[in-house]
């Protein structure tokens, strides 16, 4: 799967396009975690607890918009976006999207 | 640079923490000293890996590469980091409330991580070999307050994302 946050992809053809593909999730704050951010807010700085995190919800994300691309028979998804929102106390809402196309690679030198 | 201070801020974490809550002032005075060194020890570790990956990567906030270079492969790339403020930048914004005017305290923050959440998506970008990012966007979201009923800055995760792209031509080198 190919993904960029491009309209086209460099070396590829876009063929067909076959609409809007999504995913999110929702996660809560872990309570170890939060503990070690309370110390961490008085000295400031990373909080690396909270990067891997996030970084873990933007990946499911992420892997949930690429399950619905392959549903719908795309091989790329391009012009992906993310938008986070703080849903409730505590909890963030990781969003990806983007537009699954079918693909083939540019041949025949152009 | 984070793996050494993570060992030698847990310990140091401990000592803050008993500190810290005897006394206001204490508590100050510490977040102050700890955090003014987390802060210069992060912008030496910014300005070497930005020099060192500068030099092999442009990053372009629009998606069209100068004219003559031709892309070969694209691919995603991003870099995020969550940031907290120290408990003594805190307390100067919250005076900067009385007076109103710019958050100097506060701002730097925030400036500083999303150098590193750039620098973070160019060295994924760079392990590819990439010669060009472009497309960048970059994303802020606060993600909690210490105190919500008081509205206090708590922490923020910035987010920087773009295409890392390969091309025929090697970037002509800057000035």
């Amino acid at each position: 799967m190919y993904m960029v946050n491009t309209q086209t992809i460099p070396g590829y053809r876009i063929v067909q396009s076959l609409g809007l593909a999504q995913g999110n999730t929702i996660r809560a704050k872990h309570i170890g975690r939060d503990l070690m951010a309370g110390l961490k807010n008085i000295v400031g700085g990373e909080i690396t607890g909270y990067t891997e995190l996030l970084t873990e919800a933007r990946n499911e994300a992420i892997s949930r918009m690429i399950a619905q691309a392959q549903a719908m028979g795309a091989n790329a998804i391009v012009n992906v976006r993310f938008s986070t929102a703080s849903v409730m106390q505590s909890a963030a809402e990781m969003f990806a999207y983007g537009t699954a196309v079918i693909v083939e690679p540019e041949h025949a030198g152009q | 640079m984070l793996a050494n201070s993570e060992v030698a801020g847990g310990i140091l974490m401990l000592l803050v923490m008993m500190l810290a809550y005897t006394s206001p002032v204490w508590m100050l005075l510490i977040a102050w000293l700890v955090g003014r060194g987390i802060e210069q020890s992060h912008l030496r570790d910014l300005q070497r890996r930005e020099y060192d990956v500068g030099r092999r990567i442009i990053v372009m906030g629009h998606e069209d590469l100068p004219p003559g270079v031709t892309a070969t492969q694209g691919q995603m790339v991003m870099g995020t980091v969550v940031v907290g403020v120290d408990h003594f930048k805190r307390f100067l914004a919250g005076w900067r409330k009385l007076v109103g005017g710019e958050v100097r305290s506060i701002s730097p923050v925030l400036t500083r991580a999303r150098r590193e959440a750039v620098l973070r998506m160019l060295e994924q970008a760079d392990a590819q070999g990439a010669n060009f990012v472009v497309n960048i966007r970059l994303e802020t979201a606060v993600i909690s307050t210490r105190s919500p009923e008081r509205q206090k800055f708590g922490m923020a995760e910035v987010m920087a994302y773009g295409t890392a792209v390969k091309t025929t031509a090697a970037p002509a080198a800057r000035a």
